[in-house]
Parts: structure tokens; C-alpha cells; sequence
């Protein structure tokens, strides 16, 4: 719906079409929102389709769509990074009874934490001005660009800012503010379910003022704790926190620019001058980087993100520059296509650390030390691949806490090569295969009932006489994975085919215990 | 800081040149010295002008069909000899296709070619151009012990001149690189490989006196194409304890012996099939 009309459609000013979005609520369809146009005419939430349709036959109606309203709200939540790392979406929204028609001033909140980062908005005041004030004008002039009109507030706590935004908005209240200036509000101000504010209604309690004066007891024992818990909330008794969608970083560097830059190179050297500053900065507090993000605020609201994780704590500039160069290369292009000719570009470039590990400085020693620079240079060849393959496609191998033959070991992203391991080996014939299928591959089978191995096999279109063969070798299920489907006992052979090849075969079930007629499948490739 | 890195680099030099040493810093004696990997099997030592199998350069192990385990266990054992002669870890790479086609490579089954998977960087990729880049990568680094790449080639081979660069590299930087070749791309491959090395199943001969077994890894080398000495064919046998290969003779009852120093001439098991071996 957004995307027919572009993100300038508040401001052109043209004619509106009056436009209804509906939802099935108790069995009628019934309307949730609607657009200026369409509240010109008289109509309002929560009246069914059906009469809407009787008013004004030719209304256009959408179905809503939920999912795309949580996308957008995202999009918008990713665009707000710009001002605080800490964004929250409001999660009252999402516990709501989908069963009931929400009251419009349940929807789409968005929680910004801006403690400590009003003040870089200083050099914008206005006169008389505070800086919060000029943070609020900018956010609320650059949304409206894109086609948002929003209600703010500003509270030393959530709740209060909560309500400041449905029910004053654009008020900034200072931090020690009282629950007076509250009390003239209704109670759904609360953030309670409706239920409560109807039952609360029904005996007359109307304002939060009115519940204030009366005496607590009664009252959590009559409507619950959560009206307690959050008035508490209110008044700032309680602490309450948010929860950002993103972890925050634990350093942040950033440029602004005045002008949107677009160019790759311009975009590269900043990435290496922010990194500079926090290098600086990690130095200081001897560690290194272990995950780093870089996020390109694009000027149409859209935020372009790229991560690298290091096997190493890294505080190189010029590395973490490289490393960026690699990862960021795909997507710039990607993005400079979708953009074509409209060279617009980002306006904030940033760079965080996300995850950060000990490194300490080392004294250079005289004497050259070989195992120092060997671990070196293949942590950045890990980097290096990491970086352009994922991170999944670098591995090692380890040991796991399990029999079962695939799962004995797993990947491993925690890289401790040891150059100098050897290991010490019994002189019998290895027992496990040397190359393991990942899925068994399934083998059509002559073999004698029911416990011996198989005299001929077919894999891969080829038919195997077997020589020799040992086993059986029984592995089996967890007993606390028993339950499961599909979990039979495994008879492995290691056999020998005429022609000198070795192979791991498995029958998959016993006999007439777990299955019928069991399945025969290759596991593995001995040497 | 970059420039007392500099000055400190320029000193460590210094130091070696009054020394005498190469400034190259050696951290294990026991490195190959001349860069010669000895068998201890005469013919095939024999078969290199050096008496010895030159590392450093691009190696080629193919195989075909079923004997792709095979053609693994040779490698496993020859990067074991390599790995006891130069430390480092080693870097080994694989293909997506070449996982689907031939299996992963399992650890507890590396265990018995004397290799620890802790030493071993795995990596993968999905396409050969990818994975010629990684390898290139890896092979500008001057302490792995040893470069591995699993490739299964089916219609895409890798050209003349991107063999040639890698075995340039390995040159250069004194790093072996195995490339594991298989599928049906990898016959009519050229390259500048030093070595071919073309890796069939054969069968193994019992261990100590249990003939219904199975014994010890045992396959035969067709050295295809050697351009440091001639090229031969050769039943060898991986003896993991002792950690080097044994040449498995022929007899005429169709069964193998044992080199004489471990003693026992194996009999045909009775219940053996006629066509075995």
C-alpha cells in the first residue's frame, strides 16, 4: 500500500481517495484503520465492513496486512538507529489479544533510549531550545518526509513516555517530574488490557488521579497486579527497561555528512578513518575487536549493514579496512544498480564494535618468534576467507560428547590450530572409515537373515562382491532419543569388495524387533 | 608504530647475518632440509631423479569411480610423512560437490593416518572459482605445513595457466600443495603439476593372523606422470604404526607377503572367494 503511493504522499497535497483497512474481529469484518479521507466522511474504527459498504458502496477497502505493518515498523525502528543504539519496539503490541479490536493507541510504538545522546543535537538548537526539542524536530521532520506523522514524548521513564506520546504528544518532561500532571488522564494511559480498564470503568474509576488517591490494597486485590505494577511503572517506582532489537555495540564511531556520499572510495576511506578512532580507542582498554558492524544510513530511510567477524582480536585500521573493502564490495554495487541514476547516497556512515576481546600488547622480542607470526597470518587468512565465504565455511573439526558416528564430531568456529599435534595410533586397521557421507547413502543389498553381512551390494549403480567383511559393530540410538521415529539400532560392517575397496555399510534396524525388513546403507569410505 | 616494526625487522636480520643463519627462521630441525619426501620404499624412491619426492610444488592425486577412499587414504598418509618432517598446520579445502560425491573427511579416520584434525583449518566453498582464489590465498602464506584441495570436476576444470600459478606458489613459499582430483573433468586435465598420481583400491593383506578381517589401507599408485624423474606402478600398504608406506608384493597364489622384516607369509584364507584379490 506504502509502496503504491511512495514515500512522499503526505506531502503532495493532492485529493485523498477515502481508504478503509479491515481485519476479522468477532466474526465481522470489521474497520481498523483508516486514512483522513475516509474519517471525513463520518466513519470510524471498529464499525463493520458491512455498514461502511451500505454508507458508501464504492469505498475502497484492504485486507490488513500484519505482517507488512510489522515490516514497516522495523524498517522505520532500523532508520532510527541514527539517533540511539537503543531502540525497542514497543512490545505491548504484540502480547495484545488478536481477538479484540486494539485501540489505535496500543499500535506501533516505537521506544527510543536517548539518555546521553540528546546533547549532539546542541549546534541545532534553535534559540531557547533544549537539545532534546531539537532531536524531537529533527526525527519528526525527517519522518514526515518519508510519509509518517508521529507523536512523541519525552519522559525519565518509559511509562511516562508511553503515555506523554498517546495522550500529550510532543511534551518533554523534566526528570523529576511527578505523577500530577498525569492525573487528568484516562486509564488506558496505563498500558492496561481493556478488560481491566472496563471493569475499573464500570465502578467509576475514570483518570489515573482518581486511582492515585485511592488506597493500594483494594485495589491490587480487586484488578490484579499489573494495574499495580504498572502505576509503579508510571511513577518510576518500578525500573522498567527496554529491549533493544539490536545488542549494543560496546563502541560506536560515526560521520555525518551534510551532503550524501556515494562514492565507493569515499565510503571505504571513512570506514578506515573510523577506524582509526576506535583503534585508538581499543588500544587504550587493551583489547581487540572480535565482531564489527558497519551500517550505511541510506537517505531514503534504508539502512545497509555488514559484519565481519575476526578469529582474532583485531585493532588494525588498515585490516579492518581491507576486511570491509572485501565485504562491502557485493553489496554497494548491489545497491548503486538499485539506485541507477539517482545518485543519492548515505548521510551517516558508522562503524561499532559489537563484540570485543582482551589483547594485550606484546613486547617485541629480539629473537624472532616463529609461532607468533604463524598465528598471525592465518587468523587473517581465516579472516580473509570468512569474510567472502561466511563465516560457516571456515572450520575445525571437534571433538563432540556423542557416539553416534555423525555426530562424534562437529564445526567448530573457535579456532585453536595446533601446529605441532601428532597422534599416536594403535597399529590395528582403523575401525572408522576415513571419508563420511553426511547422509547415508542408501544400498540395495543381498545378505544372509538376520545377522550377517551382505554378500553383494549395489551403490551408485555399481555392484560390489564383497571379500571379506567384519562386524557386525552395533550402534545405537540414545535411549533418551528411542522414542523417536526412525531411530533404529545400527549393525555396521566394514567390508571389503573383490576388487580391494573397503566400505562401511550399516544394516538400519534389527529384525523383526524394530522393523521388518530393514534398509542397507553406505556411511563412509575406508582407505 | 609501523616504522620501529621496521627498524625491529632490520635488526632481527642483522643479527642472523652476523650469525650466520638464514634469515629465514627455521622454529623445527627436523624440517625437510632439502625439501625431498624419502619413501623408504626403494622402486618408488628410485623413481625420482632425487631419490626423493620433491614437496614443493602442485601435486595431483586422482580417482575414479569407487576408489575415492583410496585415493584419500594416500593422501592422508603422504601429508602424515609430510606433516612429521614440517610443522605448521594444514589448510584443506573442499568443494560442495566434492562432499556430496565422495563423502566429508572424518576425523576419527584421520586419527589412523597419525593426523590430529586440531591441526587441520578446513574450508568450503561451492564453486571452483571460489575455491582456486582460497587456495591462492592460502598459498601466500609461508608456514602451512601443507595445502590440500578436495575438488570433484565435472564440467569446469581448472586451466593451464591457474595450475601453473599455484605451483609457482607452492615454489615459492615452500608449501606442498595435494590437490585430490575426481570426476570425470579431472582425466583429461592439464596442468603444470609436478606429480600424478592415479590412486586405486587393492585389496588388503590380513592383519597378523586374522584372515577373515580387514587389514591395513592398501592401494595401487600409478605414478602417471612424474616431470622429476620416470613413472611407475606400485602396491603399496599404509603401516601406521611405524608411519610409512610397505610395498606389497605379488605372489604367485594371488596373496600378498609382507616385506621380510615383519615376517609372516599370509596364506589364502579358505573361505575365501575365488576371484578375490
Amino acid at each position: 500500500m506504502r509502496l503504491e503511493q511512495g514515500s512522499a504522499w503526505k506531502r503532495t497535497g493532492d485529493k485523498q481517495e477515502p481508504l478503509l483497512i479491515t481485519d476479522q474481529i468477532k466474526n465481522a469484518h470489521r474497520i481498523v484503520a483508516l486514512n483522513e479521507a475516509a474519517t471525513a466522511l463520518g466513519l470510524t474504527t471498529g464499525a463493520t465492513l458491512a455498514d461502511a459498504r451500505a454508507q458508501f458502496p464504492k469505498i475502497r477497502v484492504e485486507e490488513v496486512d500484519a505482517n507488512a505493518d510489522l515490516n514497516l515498523l522495523d524498517m522505520i525502528a532500523d532508520w532510527a538507529d541514527r539517533y540511539t543504539p537503543l531502540v525497542a519496539i514497543d512490545p505491548l503490541f504484540r502480547s495484545l489479544n488478536s481477538n479484540e479490536i486494539p485501540p489505535a493507541i496500543f499500535k506501533h510504538g516505537l521506544f527510543l533510549d536517548i539518555t546521553g545522546c540528546s546533547h549532539l543535537f546542541q549546534g541545532k538548537c534553535e534559540p531557547n531550545e533544549t537539545p532534546e526539542a531539537a532531536l524531537v524536530r529533527d526525527l519528526k521532520e525527517r519522518l514526515y518526509k518519508h510519509g509518517f506523522h508521529v507523536q512523541t514524548g519525552i519522559a525519565p521513564n518509559v511509562g511516562m513516555a508511553w503515555a506523554l506520546s498517546r495522550f500529550m504528544p510532543e511534551t518533554i518532561l523534566e526528570s523529576n517530574t511527578t505523577l500530577e500532571i498525569f492525573s487528568s488522564l484516562p486509564l488506558s494511559a496505563l498500558r492496561l488490557q481493556s478488560e481491566t480498564t472496563q471493569a475499573m470503568e464500570r465502578v467509576g474509576l475514570k483518570t489515573i488521579g482518581q486511582i492515585v488517591k485511592t488506597p493500594r490494597g483494594p485495589l491490587a486485590s480487586r484488578f490484579g497486579r499489573e494495574l499495580m505494577r504498572r502505576l509503579d511503572q508510571l511513577s518510576g517506582d518500578i525500573d522498567e527497561s527496554i529491549s533493544p532489537r539490536l545488542s549494543p555495540p560496546s563502541l560506536i564511531a560515526e560521520r555525518r555528512f551534510n551532503e550524501p556520499a556515494f562514492q565507493t572510495e569515499v565510503i571505504h576511506s571513512v570506514i578506515g578513518s573510523l577506524a582509526e578512532t576506535l583503534c585508538l580507542t581499543l588500544q587504550n582498554s587493551g583489547t581487540g575487536a572480535r565482531l564489527m558492524e558497519v551500517s550505511l544510513f541510506h537517505t531514503d530511510g534504508s539502512v545497509t549493514r555488514g559484519t565481519i567477524a575476526t578469529a582474532h582480536p583485531l585493532r588494525d585500521p588498515s585490516r579492518i579496512k581491507r576486511l570491509f573493502e572485501d565485504r562491502l564490495t557485493e553489496s554497494l554495487e548491489r545497491f548503486q544498480s538499485r539506485m541507477g541514476d539517482a545518485a543519492t547516497g548515505f548521510d551517516i556512515i558508522r562503524l561499532s564494535v559489537l563484540e570485543k576481546d582482551n589483547l594485550s600488547e606484546k613486547q617485541t622480542s629480539l629473537q624472532r618468534d616463529a609461532r607468533q607470526t604463524i598465528d598471525a597470518e592465518i587468523a587473517h587468512l581465516i579472516d580473509k576467507l570468512s569474510v567472502r565465504f561466511g563465516v560457516e565455511s571456515i572450520y575445525q573439526l571437534k571433538a563432540n560428547d556423542a557416539h553416534l558416528p555423525e555426530l562424534v564430531e562437529r564445526k567448530t568456529n573457535t579456532f585453536n590450530i595446533k601446529a605441532h599435534d601428532l597422534e599416536q595410533v594403535s597399529s590395528g586397521p582403523p575401525t572408522r572409515p576415513l571419508r563420511l557421507f553426511k547422509v547415508p547413502e542408501y544400498v540395495e543389498t543381498v545378505a544372509g537373515i538376520p545377522e550377517d553381512p551382505p554378500i553383494t551390494f549395489k551403490w551408485r549403480k555399481g555392484i560390489h562382491r564383497i571379500a571379506r567383511a567384519e562386524g557386525p559393530e552395533r550402534i545405537s540410538t540414545p535411549w533418551w532419543e528411542v522414542q523417536k521415529k526412525d531411530s533404529f539400532t545400527r549393525d555396521y560392517y566394514r567390508v571389503e569388495d573383490t576388487q580391494g575397496r573397503r566400505f562401511w555399510l550399516y544394516r538400519d534396524g534389527l529384525y523383526h524387533h524394530e522393523t521388518v525388513t530393514p534398509n542397507w546403507y553406505l556411511h563412509g569410505l575406508f582407505a | 608504530m609501523l616504522k620501529t616494526n621496521l627498524l625491529i625487522e632490520d635488526l632481527k636480520s642483522e643479527i642472523a647475518r652476523i650469525e650466520g643463519v638464514s634469515s629465514r627462521f627455521t622454529p623445527d630441525a627436523q624440517d625437510i632440509s632439502d625439501g625431498l619426501l624419502h619413501f623408504h620404499v626403494k622402486p618408488l624412491d628410485d623413481a625420482f631423479n632425487q631419490h626423493g619426492l620433491p614437496l614443493y610444488a602442485l601435486h595431483e592425486i586422482t580417482s575414479i569411480g569407487c576408489d575415492h577412499g583410496a585415493a584419500s587414504g594416500f593422501l592422508s598418509a603422504l601429508l602424515s610423512q609430510i606433516t612429521h618432517q614440517k610443522s605448521g598446520s594444514i589448510f584443506w579445502l573442499k568443494t560442495t560437490t566434492s562432499i556430496t560425491e565422495k563423502g566429508a573427511l572424518y576425523g576419527p579416520g584421520l586419527k589412523a593416518f597419525n593426523l590430529n584434525s586440531s591441526r587441520i583449518l578446513f574450508a568450503e566453498t561451492s564453486r571452483l572459482k571460489e575455491a582456486l582464489w582460497a587456495l591462492e590465498e592460502a598459498a601466500s602464506l609461508d608456514n602451512l605445513s601443507a595445502i590440500v584441495a578436495d575438488l570433484h570436476l565435472t564440467d569446469k576444470t581448472l586451466s593451464l595457466k591457474e595450475s601453473r600459478r599455484l605451483h609457482l606458489r607452492a615454489e615459492a613459499n615452500k608449501t606442498p600443495i595435494l590437490l585430490n582430483l575426481s570426476g570425470q573433468a579431472s582425466a583429461s586435465l592439464q596442468s603444470a603439476s609436478l606429480t600424478r598420481w592415479h590412486v586405486q583400491s587393492s585389496p588388503s593383506p590380513p592383519f597378523e593372523n586374522f584372515t577373515d578381517g580387514l587389514g591395513l589401507p592398501s592401494f595401487q599408485v600409478k605414478l602417471l606422470k612424474n616431470r622429476a624423474g620416470k613413472e611407475i606402478t606400485i602396491n603399496l600398504m599404509w603401516d601406521q604404526h611405524h608411519g610409512c608406506f610397505q610395498e606389497l608384493k605379488r605372489q604367485a597364489g594371488k596373496a600378498y607377503t609382507k616385506p621380510p622384516n615383519s615376517g609372516v607369509l599370509v596364506a589364502l584364507s579358505p573361505d575365501r572367494p575365488v576371484d578375490a584379490a
